[in-house]
This record gives structure tokens, sequence and C-alpha cells, in this order.
């Protein structure tokens, strides 16, 4: 998949998650890796990504002796996810469009 | 290979970056692997679980010198408008004052952050932004200052959703107001997705800032008093002195304060958080307060000295001697260093639950 359209895609899908909840770290991972599979290096760079554009904030809560990083989604954060939303509405009509030119050509 | 030897390997992959980053993204892989570790791995399956540092560092290298999301234009959304028709184009403006006619300045910066520091000049220089479709606009009202945003399109209906709808994909502006050390004036900013920085003036009056979504990051700066707010974001504070109250609050979002001094009260609190404390005096009631967070303290000292939170703990020191004090302590499930009760001077407590409480006496 084009790297931008997964960036995108990867963000608003982290985003989503921390609609439902605040979220940490690894269980960010677990929950975003039943859709698609993913790593730390490629969450971490996200959530820097997110933070910087105001649609997320952390903030630290202990945990068994440690500090653990939360994520919060802003209302920011819910403008890119209604964003992200419609951006697709035009992907799915190219999409169809697309799937039923081939459909015509292979029939020809 | 062992955590310690991972993190190592990792520090030294990333030591290229500035050191706030590589703090950033070393917490964040320490914390992934305690967190594997809780689940049940063992030290050396927790650090095979985890991708290569090199492969950490080159995937932060490639985002870097990207910039954030924030500054950059989605190819997606096509702006088919010239900037002047742009209703999302920010338009840089900017209202001088001189400074000795102000006695007030109220900012209020719906989804901008603000920044207050000192100004190279005499003058109080405000520096804002409006577009269309959010006018903001300044004027001086004979004593006062203002910023108001006078119209507003970011509401939610569907013609402005599907219409007017701005990504964020441009810099977000940032409200700047320049003051005199000397500005003797009280000084109102509310701000609700964004942070406040206020650095520099030593003689304003008594100054409120509040935020929803955002930090507050506070240093070098006195005033008569100040109360500083936020819902979303963390408190910064260093350097601040307040001759009456001190207070500084965030409900998500955790407090990191050193060297403040409040000549009356001066109060932190956050509900999920830390607090972490360093060299703060008050000369009333320090109260410091927590509902999930470890309070972590160092060289404090108050007329009376308050520390509350639940299921973390309390740690750090107090200014000695401990006789000087009149202590009363709680906790349950932790092993406590203060007495529960003890005769003395200046009331100090700490309570909290499910946690130890290590104070010590310096």
């Amino acid at each position: 998949m084009d790297a931008q359209m997964k960036k995108g895609m990867l963000e608003s899908c982290v985003l989503s998650m921390l609609l439902k909840g605040d979220s940490y770290g690894y269980l960010l991972i677990q929950q975003v890796s039943a859709l698609m599979p993913i790593s730390e290096s490629t969450l971490y760079p996200v959530l820097r990504r997110l933070e910087a554009a105001g649609s997320l904030t952390v903030y630290s809560r202990e945990h068994n002796g440690r500090l653990r990083k939360y994520y919060a989604i802003t209302e920011n954060g819910k403008q890119q996810i209604h964003a992200f939303l419609k951006e697709w509405e035009t992907v799915n009509r190219v999409y169809a469009f697309i799937k039923d030119a081939a459909k015509e050509e292979t029939h020809e | 290979m062992n955590k310690e030897a991972y993190l190592n390997e990792l520090k030294n992959a990333l030591r290229h970056l500035s050191l706030q980053e590589q703090q950033a993204a070393l917490s964040f892989c320490e914390e992934m692997l305690a967190d594997r570790m809780e689940a049940g791995m063992t030290e050396e399956e927790a650090v095979a679980a985890m991708e290569s540092p090199a492969l950490m560092a080159e995937k932060l290298a490639l985002d870097i010198k990207q910039p954030p999301r924030d500054a950059q234009s989605n190819p997606a959304v096509n702006q088919t408008q010239t900037d002047a028709e742009n209703p999302n184009q920010w338009q840089k403006m900017q209202l001088k004052c001189a400074a000795a006619q102000l006695n007030h300045i109220d900012l209020q910066a719906g989804n901008l952050p603000i920044k207050i520091q000192l100004s190279k000049d005499d003058q109080v220089t405000l520096t804002y932004f409006t577009r269309p479709r959010n006018v903001y606009e300044a004027r001086q009202e004979g004593d006062t200052l203002l910023l108001r945003e006078i119209r507003t399109e970011n509401s939610r209906s569907f013609f402005n959703f599907f219409f007017n709808f701005d990504l964020g994909t441009l810099p977000r502006p940032e409200i700047t107001l320049e003051v005199p050390a000397d500005l003797m004036a009280n000084l109102k900013a509310a701000t609700k997705n964004g942070a406040i920085a206020l650095s520099g003036p030593q003689m304003l009056m008594h100054v409120e800032l509040s935020t929803t979504n955002g930090g507050l990051a506070l240093q070098n700066t006195k005033c008569i008093s100040l109360d500083a707010h936020t819902t979303n974001g963390g408190v910064a504070a260093s350097l601040v002195e307040c001759r009456t109250a001190l207070s500084l609050r965030t409900t998500n979002g955790g407090v990191a304060v050193s060297d403040c001094h409040s000549q009356a009260a001066l109060t932190l609190s956050t509900t999920n958080g830390g607090v972490t404390v360093t060299n703060c005096t008050a000369r009333d009631e320090m109260r410091v307060s927590s509902t999930n967070g470890g309070l972590k303290v160092q060289g404090l000292d108050a007329g009376a000295l308050h520390l509350r939170t639940s299921n973390s703990s309390i740690s750090g020191t107090v200014q000695g001697p401990q006789s000087q004090w009149q202590i009363e302590s709680f906790t349950t499930n932790g092993k406590n260093s203060l007495p529960a009760f003890q005769q003395g001077a200046k009331p100090f407590s700490a309570h909290t639950t499910n946690s130890p409480i290590r104070i010590t006496f310096s």
C-alpha cells in the first residue's frame, strides 16, 4: 500500500482505538495488531506525530511502581478521524468505478 | 540479550537525535519491555520480541526528516482556492500598546496556543492571527488589552463539516504576547486546544491561565497571584514566585514543579498523573495532591504541608528537622517511614492507599 495512505490509516486507526478510551503503548500495539500487524518501531512515530499535531495528549500515571504513559484523544483527534472517513468516501467511489470498468473489460 | 544491553544499544542508535527525542524513545521502549514482562515473558523473551534498535532508530530518523503531519500538506485534500480566498489561510496581525497605560490583559484564543514572553523594547506587543472562518480581533479599551475570537466557523453543522473542513494540515499559528519585564498588569489568558507558555515578566499582578487540551509551561516569572489550570495536559513550572496564592492544576497530566515559592499558599493538584515537586516553599499551606499518581518531593518547606494521593507512593525529602513537624500520616498495604502521629509545630500530613510512604527529613 502507498506509504502516505498507510500512515494516514495507521494514525486514524490509533485515534479510533483511543475513542474507546485512553490507552498505553503495549495495549495499543495489541489492539491495532488485531487489524494489521504493527511493531513498536511503527507505532512510536505514529504516536509522536499525533501528539505533534495535537490529536492526542500524553499523561503519566503510576503503575506498579513505575510511570506509564497514557494517550488520550483530543477534539483535534476526533476531527482527524472524521477527515479520514471523508477522504475514504472518495477512495471508495473511485474504487467502485475502477472495479466496474475492469469487470467490463474482462467480459469483452 | 538482556534489557540493559538492549536499551544501551538503542541509546547508541539514537545518539544523533536531540536529548529530548532520545529520552522519549527510550522510555517508550522501556515501558514496552516492562509491559511484556508483566504479561509473563522473561527478560530475554521480552527483548527478543522487540525489533532491533537499529530499526527503531531508522524509522525515527525517517519520521523526523519528514515533519509531523501538522506542517505537511495532505495531498488527499485539494486546496483549489487561492490563498486570498482560502478561508483556512491565517493572516498575521499585530497590535502594540504602551505598557504604562495597561492594567489588564485579557486574551481568549479558541484553538490556538499562547506564548507570553519578554519583549525587546518597552512596549506590549500582541501578535495574533485571523482568517475568514476564525476572525480574531485585538483592541485596547481604556486600560485593557483584549483579544477575542469574534467569529468562528468551527461549528459542527453538516454544511461546515463537509465544505469548510480544516484538517489542521496547515501549521497552527501561535499567539505571542511580548511584555516588558516590569509590566504591572493583571493577565488572563485562555485557550481550548493549545498550550500556554509564560516566561519572563517580574511584576505581573493577578495571573490566570487556562486551557483544556494543552500543557502549561511556566518559568522565571514573578507575580502577585497565579492560577493556572488545564484539563488534558501536563503542567511544568520552574522559578515561579507569587506573593499570594500559587495554584497549578490539571486533570489528565503530570505536574512537574521546581524552585517555585509562594508567600501564601501553594497548591499543586492533578487527578490522573504524578506530581514531582523539587525545592518549593510556601509561607502558609502547601498542598500537593493527586488521585492516581505518585508524589515525588524534594526539599519542600511550608507553614503547613499536606501530601495526598491514592494507589501511589509518596516519596522524597522534606526540610527538617523532623521534630519541627506535627505529623499525621496514613496508608494501607504499604510501608510508612513516617510516624502515624507526632506532635510538633508545623502541620504535615501524608495520606495514600495501597502504597508506601517514604519520606525522610533533610
